[in-house]
C-alpha cells in the first residue's frame, strides 16, 4: 500500500545480506509490521533468524526493508 | 450511403462511462479494495465511508501501544493525504443506517444519500457485551478500535489490578496488556483451558505457564456472574459463578464479535452471522460485494461457509473483491489464513481453522513446544503450532492442495515432519 506499510521505499545500496537484532525501544518515525502481515516465505525466514541472525529474505521482493522493525516474540529490526 | 448500425452494450458503456464505487468500512478489506480499485479503474469514482474518526491504522498493532510498547505514531498507516492522492473520498465519522440495492444507494445517520453502481461492505464487527449486572460500570473495557486501546492504556498504567474475561484470542491480548504493564491479574475462563476449541489442555497448558510467569494466573471453570462497583459507579470486583470474588479496578471483555449486520435488516441481502458471499467476495446482489471478517464467504478449500478475521484474510478478500466488482469472476478467494501470538518467548501460530474437523492429532515435544492438526473429511483444515512454527509452509501447502492424509496422521507429527515422510499419492502433491 503506501509507502508507510506497503513495499519497500528507496534504501541505500547495501549489499551484505540482511539481518535481524532485538530492539528495545521504538522510535515514532520508525516502520513497524507485526508478524502476521509478511507472506509465509518471510515468516519462515524470520522465524528461523530469530532472535538474532541472517535473514534469507530478498529485500527487493519482501515487503520488509532494512530499518523496519517486526513484532514477534521479540521486537527485532531488520538491518 | 450505407448506413452502419452500432450496438453498444449497455454493460460496457456503463463501465466506460467511469463506475462509481462506494466501501463502507476504512479497515485493511476496504482500505486494500479501494486501492486494488484505483489501479483498475483509474478514472472511477471511489467513496469510502467509515464510522471511526480516524483513516485506516493497523488494527494487530493496536495490542503493543497498550502494553506501552509502541507509540502511536506507527500504528497509523495511511494519513489522509493517501486518499486525496488517489482521489478516494473519505467519509470519517459517517454510520450507514440504510441500504437500498434496487435504488443502489445508501443513507447515513445524517440523512446523506450516496449513489454506487458497485457497494463493498467491509462493516466488521462490534464486541459482544457481557450479559451481566453492571457490565457497563466504568474501568471496564472491551478492546477493538484505536480508540479503545488508548483508553486501555491509559486505565491500566494506574490500575492496582486486573480481572480479563475471554478465552480465545482476543481475550490473551487483554491478558498480555495487563502483563506488559506489570499489573496483577486474574484470566476468569469457563472451561479448564484457554481456547479450549482449538486446543488441548496439555497445549494450553503452555500458554498458561507462560501467563502465570507474567503475574497473571489463570481460574478456570469460572467467569463473571456480575460486577461490583462503587458509589462513583466504578468498577470493584468481579464475582464469578461460583461466589468467588476479585477484586479490579481493571477489567478487559473480550467474548467475540457481534458483526454489524443490522443495516441489512431491511434488505433482501443473506446473512446469518455475517454476509453470505461466494468465492468472488459477491453476495446474492450482483452489484454488493463484501469483504473482511463481516462475510460468511464459500471457502474453496473448506468447502463449505466459513468466516475468518485475521489481517491477511481480510486484506486479500479487499483485494479480491475490488477485482470481481470491475470484472466479476476475474480471481477467486482461495486463502490458508493465519494469525499469530507473540506475547511470548516462543512463538504461537494458528493457521486454516483449528476449531473445525471431525478429527486431529497433536504431539507435545518440549515444554514450549507443541503441535495440533485439525482433520477433517482425511484432509487437514487447520492447526495450531507453539514454539516451533518451521512447520506451517508444510501443513499450509497440504491444506491448500486438499491432500488426503488418511491413516497417516502420526506422521504429520514427527517433530521432524517431511513432506516425502508421506506415503502415496499425498508424497507426491
Amino acid at each position: 500500500m503506501s509507502s508507510k506499510d506497503g513495499q519497500s521505499p528507496s534504501s541505500p545500496a547495501v549489499t551484505a545480506p540482511p539481518t535481524v537484532a532485538p530492539v528495545t525501544d521504538v522510535p515514532p518515525g520508525a516502520r513497524v509490521h507485526h508478524f502476521d502481515e509478511l507472506s509465509e516465505r518471510t515468516q519462515h525466514a524470520l522465524a528461523t533468524a530469530s532472535p538474532a541472525g541472517r535473514l534469507d529474505i530478498d529485500t527487493t521482493t519482501s515487503r520488509l526493508s532494512r530499518g523496519d522493525i517486526v513484532v514477534f516474540t521479540d521486537y527485532v529490526r531488520v538491518q | 450511403m450505407r448506413e452502419i448500425a452500432i450496438h453498444i452494450n449497455p454493460e460496457y458503456k456503463r463501465r466506460v462511462m467511469s463506475q462509481s464505487y462506494v466501501i463502507v468500512g476504512d479497515g485493511i478489506a476496504g482500505a486494500s479494495a479501494a486501492e486494488t480499485l484505483r489501479e483498475e479503474e483509474p478514472d472511477a469514482d471511489i467513496t469510502i465511508i467509515t464510522d471511526e474518526g480516524e483513516p485506516l491504522y493497523n488494527r494487530i498493532l493496536i495490542k503493543e501501544f497498550a502494553k506501552g510498547k509502541l507509540p502511536e505514531a506507527p500504528i497509523s498507516i495511511h494519513d489522509e493525504s493517501w486518499y486525496d492522492d488517489r482521489d478516494v473520498d473519505l467519509e470519517l465519522n459517517t454510520l450507514v443506517t440504510d441500504i437500498d440495492p434496487e435504488g443502489h444507494t445508501i443513507t447515513a445517520h445524517d440523512g446523506t444519500e450516496y449513489d454506487y453502481d458497485k457497494l463493498l461492505l467491509a462493516i466488521g464487527g462490534t464486541p459482544t457485551q457481557l450479559p451481566v449486572e453492571n457490565s457497563d460500570a466504568e474501568g471496564i473495557h472491551h478492546f477493538w478500535t484505536f480508540q479503545d486501546a488508548r483508553d486501555i492504556k491509559e486505565h491500566i498504567e494506574g490500575a492496582d489490578n486486573s480481572v480479563v474475561i475471554g478465552a480465545g484470542l482476543l481475550g490473551i491480548d487483554l491478558a498480555a496488556i495487563t502483563a506488559a504493564q506489570e499489573v496483577e491479574g486474574k484470566y476468569l475462563m469457563r472451561g479448564k483451558a484457554w481456547w479450549r476449541y482449538a486446543l488441548s489442555e496439555e497445549g494450553a497448558e503452555i500458554i498458561h505457564e507462560a501467563l502465570r510467569e507474567r503475574n497473571v494466573e489463570p481460574v478456570f471453570d469460572s467467569g463473571v456472574d456480575h460486577f461490583e462497583v462503587d458509589d462513583d459507579d466504578r468498577v470493584t470486583t468481579a464475582v464469578d459463578p461460583n461466589g468467588d470474588r476479585y477484586d479490579a479496578d481493571f477489567v478487559g471483555i473480550a467474548i467475540g464479535l457481534n458483526f454489524n449486520t443490522e443495516i441489512l435488516g431491511g434488505t433482501d441481502i443473506e446473512y446469518d452471522n455475517g454476509i453470505y458471499t461466494d468465492e468472488f467476495m459477491r453476495t446474492n446482489h450482483d452489484d454488493i460485494f463484501a469483504a473482511g471478517d463481516i462475510t460468511e464467504f464459500h471457502d474453496l478449500i473448506l468447502g463449505d461457509r466459513a468466516q475468518n478475521g485475521a489481517w491477511g484474510s481480510a486484506k486479500e478478500q479487499g483485494t479480491i473483491a475490488a477485482k470481481n466488482m470491475v470484472d466479476y469472476g476475474s480471481e477467486e478467494f482461495r486463502w490458508v489464513s493465519s494469525y499469530s501470538i507473540t506475547h511470548f518467548d516462543f512463538p504461537f501460530l494458528s493457521f486454516g481453522h483449528p476449531t473445525l474437523g471431525d478429527d486431529h492429532v497433536e504431539a507435545k515435544y518440549s515444554d514450549t513446544e507443541w503441535r495440533r492438526l485439525a482433520i477433517k473429511d482425511g484432509k487437514i483444515v487447520g492447526g495450531v503450532l507453539i514454539g516451533d512454527l518451521s512447520p506451517q509452509t508444510k501443513y499450509k501447502k497440504l491444506m491448500r492442495e486438499q491432500v488426503d492424509v488418511s491413516g497417516q496422521k502420526e506422521i504429520l507429527v514427527k517433530q521432524d515432519f517431511q513432506l516425502d515422510d508421506l506415503e502415496g499419492a499425498a508424497a507426491e502433491q
